[in-house]
């Protein structure tokens, strides 16, 4: 009977170790191909896309190291919020990684909810500190309770632990500097035509709104060039009129800066083989999009040096 | 309050306090009323549907017995009973099953008719207690079990609470005379009940509902997959159905060893089997024993030989899937299986002269579970269209192409972080499989006690920290407490 409760005992212990290099210790395990290790890996970052998936898809690395000067960084997250990017960009800075131009991606979708964590490989990346500060906002905010105390800091990332070594390979084949270099199929008007649009949401969210603010605030302090930076969705959810009302109110958030417009670059939002769905687009599309907005961001380098 | 959730745990550890605080003689007291409660806690509607079971089948055993004794025929009043217990039954699981057949009917003859008219009742428990009150009476009609003159024993038997939800169907030859004797504490008992608990568990948590997030996501856009993702999803329903059943057993029969109870195992590593036949005799054995006893030998079973022993053979598969839920596909998968055990006996002869090497026998097991997964996939489907679309999909579609690979590991996003969740869920299945071949087939089967026990230990210790570390506690309930 002693050596069953040993057992339990043992394996109890064994977890809580495990649990605890993760909460503790995971932001420093080496990772040179993307998240906050490899930025951090960095240290100069001329140029740094901190977003979403729609970074991911929509941000070609190459093309942007071929076009503008210096290094470029893709620091990309699903749904990745204006609070959990406000907390990457500190945890950027508390670790000294000098950032010259920063483009933030205006996701209307992720900035029109509440706080809450949709890529737990963020909570691995991210510091203690910036932790407790994301799931503090998630308890302020969202009300979390046990399920998401559980969600958080037991059962995130324990397979990408155990695997540590396997993922690491995977990661240096699938990107380079953040940015994904796998090639993606686009997809065909039949199918994106009749692809249900993502559900309504009621308004940016007022703690989202603050943290694009609050963003904008610590870039004027750190003299960091700031662009906030629409990737451009499908037709048809482009003209939806709940989506044109969410991004205008979301634009109006950021009035004041410099804001790249999806619409203002001559991208073919019908062109079916640009996309794999409405959000994202496909390696084509990807290459296509970060040449036309990495030509407007050079525009407007040019006319504000004038 | 099922098993993985807080409230169980709770539950049960303050029923274990009070059981163990008084005396022995004492503790089924406590079992009942634990049960009561815990069924009250379910539905106390349902509970009252329960307890008059529990009443009327407990006093027409005993008028059974009495006639009999009498030398009176008590076929009547058995008969009586049985159809009573079946036709409640089959208001509460089949209404809506019948009545679509009525709606076909009806529009086949264009008759008009309002499209919900009844009202699927959800009964927790009925399909459970309803076999067992079966059972116990025609064991007292065939004179096999005496009636039992303690109501509170009678009732713990029928809503004993680790076995209310999803089984096992305990019988009354087994589990009555344990409830009767003072319930003592026996070391051995707990030690079983805690490598039960944690395997039950483990198979839950780390297993099956990490599985299920596979599974639904393959079955809610099977149009968009390829043949392999929908191969996988199918083995991984496998897995999925066999962690969250045989892992709620588990954790009833260890559950019922805490209170000093023994249950028989329910499952015997049924993904082991070498044939169909096999595998009936390995998956949901509680099950399987009520039918081939109350509904395959009741008919005849094999006696008469032929084309009887078919048509016995047909109807107890038919009538399992009946049993599973109101649906044309758990009908489907019955008669699937009824076919399979049918040819499955005609080849018995071919089997027993076949070599016992390794490889003919992993032969064996790989095409029974692919027999057996076949059937899963009606068995999961919400209906036929979707059946035959999987298997479509399977057989016409397959591909092994780097791609098909790639969307098959990451089905998800088609994120690189998902590959860990894909990798968890198989090795784990494979884990599990590789120790019960061990247990079966391999180097533990004839193992020392010694070299068992310090096999198990390592195992306590691994499924704690699999629970803990690779356990996904966001999904409620279990597959068979539907059923």
């Amino acid at each position: 009977m002693k050596k069953y409760m040993k057992a339990i005992a043992v394996g109890l212990c064994i977890a809580i170790c495990f649990l605890s290099v993760k909460n503790f210790m995971a932001y420093k395990f080496p990772n040179s191909s993307n998240g906050m290790q490899a930025a951090i890996e960095q240290k100069n970052v001329s140029h740094l896309f901190m977003g979403s998936s729609l970074f991911r898809q929509g941000i070609d690395i190459y093309t942007a190291e071929d076009t503008l000067e210096g290094n470029s960084f893709v620091l990309a997250y699903n749904g990745n919020q204006p609070v959990q990017m406000l907390e990457e960009l500190k945890m950027l800075l508390r670790n000294e990684v000098k950032i010259d131009n920063l483009y933030v991606d205006l996701y209307v979708y992720s900035s029109a909810i509440r706080p809450a964590i949709s890529d737990t490989k963020l909570i691995w990346d991210l510091d203690f500190q910036g932790k407790c500060k994301i799931y503090q906002d998630m308890i302020t905010y969202s009300e979390a309770g046990m399920s998401e105390f559980v969600d958080f800091f037991i059962s995130s990332n324990n397979e990408y632990m155990l695997m540590y070594p396997v993922f690491k390979f995977a990661m240096k084949k699938e990107f380079y500097k953040g940015g994904n270099i796998r090639e993606t199929a686009g997809s065909t008007r039949e199918i994106l035509d009749n692809l249900s649009l993502p559900g309504i949401r009621d308004g940016i969210n007022q703690v989202q709104g603050d943290a694009l603010k609050e963003i904008v605030r610590i870039c004027e302090e750190e003299n960091i060039e700031l662009y906030f930076v629409e990737v451009p969705k499908y037709d048809t959810l482009d003209q939806a009129e709940y989506y044109v009302r969410m991004r205008n109110e979301l634009e109006y958030v950021v009035a004041e800066r410099t804001i790249i417009r999806a619409s203002a670059l001559s991208f073919d939002n019908r062109n079916p083989s640009y996309y794999q769905d409405l959000l994202h687009l496909s390696g084509e599309g990807r290459r296509t999009y970060t040449k036309l907005l990495l030509e407007a961001v050079v525009e407007n380098k040019e006319e504000n040096d004038e | 309050m099922t098993f993985d959730t807080i409230s169980f745990l709770l539950f049960m550890a303050v029923m274990l306090f009070i059981f163990y605080l008084i005396p022995a003689v004492h503790r089924k007291y406590v079992l009942f009323l634990g049960s009561v409660i815990f069924y009250i806690s379910l539905d106390w509607k349902v509970f009252c549907l329960a307890l008059g079971t529990v009443i009327v089948t407990f006093l027409s055993g005993r008028r059974i017995e009495r006639q009999i004794e009498q030398g009176k025929s008590a076929k009547i009043l058995l008969i009586g009973v049985i159809v009573i217990l079946f036709v409640i039954l089959g208001i509460a699981k089949y209404l809506n099953f019948f009545s679509e057949i009525v709606y076909i009917v009806l529009d086949f003859f264009r008759v008009n008719h309002s499209s919900k008219v009844f009202e699927l009742l959800a009964m927790i428990g009925i399909s459970y207690y309803t076999l067992k009150a079966v059972s116990y009476l025609v064991e007292i009609y065939q004179g096999k079990i005496k009636a039992e003159k303690s109501l509170v024993s009678y009732g713990t038997y029928l809503l004993f609470f680790p076995q209310i939800i999803a089984g096992p169907i305990a019988t009354p030859d087994s589990f009555l005379p344990q409830i009767n004797q003072p319930l003592i504490y026996k070391e051995e008992n707990i030690k079983k009940a805690i490598v039960l608990i944690a395997t039950g568990y483990m198979k839950k948590l780390a297993i099956a509902n990490v599985a299920a997030g596979y599974v639904n996501s393959v079955y809610a856009a099977i149009e968009s997959r390829n043949g392999l993702t929908c191969l996988f999803g199918a083995i991984l329903y496998s897995m999925q159905i066999y962690c969250d059943f045989s892992g709620y057993s588990d954790i009833s029969i260890g559950v019922s060893a805490l209170f000093g109870i023994e249950v028989k195992s329910n499952f015997n590593c049924p993904y082991l089997s070498v044939s169909i036949k096999d595998f009936w005799r390995r998956w949901h054995i509680s099950l399987s024993s009520w039918l081939r006893n109350y509904v395959y030998i009741s008919c005849g079973g094999s006696k008469k030989g032929g084309l009887a022993k078919i048509r016995n053979t047909m109807l107890t598969f038919f009538v399992s899937g009946l049993w599973h839920g109101a649906d044309f596909t758990f009908v489907f998968w019955g008669i699937y299986h009824g076919i399979l055990n049918c040819f499955c006996k005609k080849v018995k002869k071919q089997e027993k002269k076949s070599s016992p090497k390794a490889w003919v026998r992993l032969g064996k097991i790989g095409v029974t579970f692919l027999c057996v997964t076949a059937g899963w996939i009606f068995f999961r489907a919400d209906n036929f269209g979707q059946a035959f679309q999987m298997l479509e999909k399977i057989c016409m579609e397959m591909s092994f192409s780097e791609d098909a690979i790639l969307q098959t590991i990451l089905v998800f996003t088609g994120d690189i972080m998902s590959l860990g969740y894909f990798v968890s869920v198989v090795g784990m299945s494979i884990l599990l499989m590789v120790r019960e071949y061990c247990y079966t087939y391999g180097k533990l089967a004839d193992a020392t006690e010694k070299r068992k026990e310090k096999e198990t230990i390592i195992w306590i210790a691994f499924c704690v920290f699999a629970i803990i570390c690779l356990g996904n506690f966001g999904t409620s309930g279990f597959i068979y407490a539907n059923f």
